[in-house]
C-alpha cells in the first residue's frame, strides 16, 4: 500500500482526537456533564455520512455519463461506507439520548429523519440485489441513488428546522442544541471531523480496489 | 493505483471543514450567551469526572482507546497491503 | 412539440383506462373497503374519532391507495408496446405524460376517498379550501414521486415488493408536511401559519419533477 500523505494525516488526527478528546477541558454544562465529549465521535459520523453519500452520488452521475465498471463500484462502495457511518451515528446517538434525554428513541425530528434516510439507502441495496444483469443493475441503481440523495437533503436539513420552529421550547435544553461549543472544543472538533471522514475515504479506497479486482477475476474466469 | 484523484481528497477535506464551520457558526452566537450565563453559576456545582482525572484513571481510558484504535489501523493497513499485492499480481 | 406528445400520451392512457376500467374499479373498491374496515374497527371502540386520528388515518389510506394505483401504471405496460413507443416519442414526453395521468387519477381517487370518508366516519374540517389545496398538492406530490419509483421498480424482477420498499422512505417527508398542513386546515387556523409547509411542499414537488425529468431517459434505454 502507498503511505500517502492523507493516510498518515488520518492516523495522526485520529490519535489526536482520541487523546485530546478525553484529556482536554470541556465546558461544564448541566445535563450533559462529560457526555459532551461525544460530540467528537457522534457528530463526525454524520458529516462523514453526508460526504460519503455525496461522493456516491457524484460517481453515480459519472456512471450515467460514462458507463465504466470503476464508476459503478466506487458509487456502490461509497454508499455502503456512508451507510455504515450512518448506522454508527444512529447507535451512538441512541446511547447519548439515553443518557441525556432519558430514552433511546425520544421523538426527536432529527432522529426520525436520520432513520428514514438510512431506510432509503437500505432500499438502494435491495434494489441492487434484485437485478441479475450487470449493466442494467448499475444504471438503474445509479438513477435511484441520485433520486434518493435529492430526497435525502431536504429531509435531513430542512425538515428538522421546520419542526423545530413549531416547538421552540426545545432550543432551551442544552442537550438538544448539541453544538454548545467554545473554542476549546472546536480545537478538537474540526480535526475529528477531518479524521473520521478521511478514515471513511480510506476504507472506501480499499473496498473499491478490492471490488474491482474481484470483478476482473470473475471476468477472466467466466 | 490511485482510486480517487487528488483533488477529490482535498475536496473532502474542504467540505468537512465547511460543514463544521456552518455547524458552529450558527451557534457561535448562542455559545457566547451560554458562556455568559454559565459564568455566573458556580462551576463546581456541575458534576464532572474530576475524581477520575485526579486519580489518573483517565489515562487508563485513553490507553485502552488508543490500543483499540491501533488494532483497527493495523488491520486496515494489512488489508490495504493485501489488495495492493493482488493488484500487482493481476498487472503482471 | 413536447406538450403535444405529453397530451397525446395522457389521452391514450385515459382512453385505455376508460375502456377497461379494470384498474380504476379496483382502486375504488380498495378505497371503499379500507375506509369501511377503519370505520368498523373504530366504531367497535365506541368513541368518536379524535381529530389527529382522523387526519392521520385519512392520509394513511391515501398513501396506500396511491402506492397501489401508481404501481400499476408502469408494470402493466408490456414489452411490445414500450418498444413501439420508444421509436415514436421522447422519454421526457413519456414520463411527463405518466405523471400527468397519475395526478388526474390521484385527484379523482382522493376526492372520492374524502367524500366516502366524511360520509362514513365524519367530517370535522373547518377550512375546506385549504384542505382541498392540501389534497391537490398531496395528489400531485404522490404521483410525481411514485411514478418515478414505479418506473425504476418495473425494470426489476420482483416489482411489487420493491415498489413498496423503495417508495416509503421517499414519500415520508412529503407525508409529514401534508399531515401538518391538513391538521391546520381542519383546525381552521390562520392561513399564514401554514405558509412554511406550503412552500416546502411545492419545493419538494419541483425537485422531484426536475430529477425525474432528467433521469428518466437513462431508465428508458433498454
Amino acid at each position: 500500500m502507498k503511505f500517502t500523505w492523507w493516510k498518515i494525516v488520518t492516523v495522526l488526527l485520529l490519535v489526536y482526537t482520541m487523546v485530546a478528546g478525553f484529556l482536554n477541558d470541556v465546558p461544564r454544562l448541566a445535563i450533559l456533564n462529560e457526555s459532551i465529549r461525544n460530540t467528537y465521535f457522534h457528530v463526525p459520523m454524520w458529516f462523514g455520512m453526508i460526504i460519503l453519500l455525496g461522493v456516491s452520488v457524484v460517481y453515480a452521475i459519472k456512471y450515467l455519463k460514462n458507463p465504466t465498471l470503476r464508476n459503478d463500484v466506487v458509487s456502490t462502495e461509497a454508499a455502503r461506507v456512508g451507510l455504515l457511518f450512518g448506522i454508527l451515528g444512529i447507535i451512538t446517538g441512541m446511547g447519548w439520548a439515553r443518557v441525556t434525554w432519558g430514552e433511546f428513541w425520544s421523538n426527536d425530528p432529527k432522529q426520525n429523519a436520520a432513520a428514514i434516510g438510512l431506510l432509503m439507502y437500505f432500499a438502494y441495496f435491495v434494489l441492487r440485489g434484485s437485478f441479475a444483469e450487470e449493466q442494467q443493475r448499475a444504471r438503474i441503481s445509479a438513477v435511484y441513488n441520485i433520486f434518493a440523495y435529492a430526497a435525502l437533503i431536504p429531509l435531513l436539513f430542512i425538515l428538522p428546522r421546520l419542526t423545530d420552529s413549531l416547538h421552540p421550547g426545545n432550543g432551551g435544553n442544552p442537550g438538544f442544541g448539541t453544538y454548545d461549543m467554545d473554542n476549546k472544543m472546536r480545537l478538537v472538533f474540526y480535526p475529528s471531523v477531518i479524521a473520521w471522514t478521511l478514515l471513511g475515504v480510506w476504507i472506501l479506497n480499499v473496498k473499491s480496489r478490492f471490488e474491482i479486482i474481484r470483478q476482473k477475476l470473475y471476468e477472466n474466469v467466466a | 493505483m490511485k482510486m480517487l484523484p487528488n483533488w477529490a481528497y482535498i475536496l473532502c477535506l474542504t467540505l468537512s471543514l465547511l460543514f463544521t464551520n456552518a455547524a458552529t457558526a450558527q451557534t457561535a452566537g448562542a455559545a457566547e450567551e451560554t458562556v455568559m450565563v454559565e459564568a455566573n453559576a458556580p462551576t463546581a456545582d456541575i458534576e464532572m469526572a474530576d475524581r477520575l482525572r485526579a486519580d489518573g484513571k483517565i489515562y487508563v481510558v485513553v490507553g485502552c482507546v488508543l490500543v483499540v484504535l491501533a488494532g483497527m489501523i493495523f488491520y486496515l493497513i494489512s488489508l490495504d497491503k493485501k489488495v495492493s499485492n493482488l493488484e500487482r499480481q493481476i498487472k503482471s | 412539440m413536447l406538450l403535444r406528445e405529453v397530451l397525446y400520451l395522457m389521452q391514450k392512457d385515459l382512453v385505455l383506462e376508460w375502456r377497461q376500467k379494470y384498474a380504476f374499479n379496483g382502486m375504488l373498491l380498495y378505497v371503499g373497503s379500507t375506509v369501511f374496515v377503519c370505520y368498523l374497527s373504530f366504531k367497535l371502540r365506541g368513541g368518536i374519532l379524535d381529530v389527529p386520528v382522523w387526519n392521520a388515518l385519512f392520509w394513511i389510506i391515501m398513501l396506500f391507495t396511491s402506492v397501489n394505483a401508481i404501481a400499476k401504471s408502469f408494470v402493466q405496460e408490456n414489452k411490445g408496446r414500450m418498444l413501439y413507443l420508444y421509436s415514436l416519442v421522447s422519454p421526457q414526453g413519456v414520463i411527463l405524460a405518466k405523471i400527468g395521468y397519475n395526478t388526474c387519477l390521484m385527484l379523482v381517487l382522493a376526492t372520492i376517498c374524502y367524500l366516502f370518508y366524511s360520509v362514513v366516519i365524519g367530517n370535522p374540517v373547518q377550512d375546506n379550501l385549504l384542505f382541498f389545496v392540501t389534497m391537490l398538492l398531496g395528489a400531485f406530490g404522490f404521483s410525481t414521486s411514485l411514478t418515478m419509483i414505479s418506473g425504476i421498480a418495473s425494470k426489476a424482477s420482483n416489482g411489487g415488493t420493491l415498489m413498496a420498499i423503495l417508495s416509503f422512505p421517499v414519500i415520508v417527508p412529503m407525508l409529514l408536511m401534508l399531515i401538518k398542513l391538513s391538521k391546520n386546515a381542519i383546525d381552521g387556523l390562520d392561513r399564514a401559519s401554514s405558509s412554511d409547509e406550503l412552500i416546502t411542499l411545492l419545493a419538494i414537488n419541483v425537485i422531484v419533477i426536475t430529477v425525474s425529468y432528467i433521469l428518466y431517459p437513462y431508465l428508458w434505454r433498454d
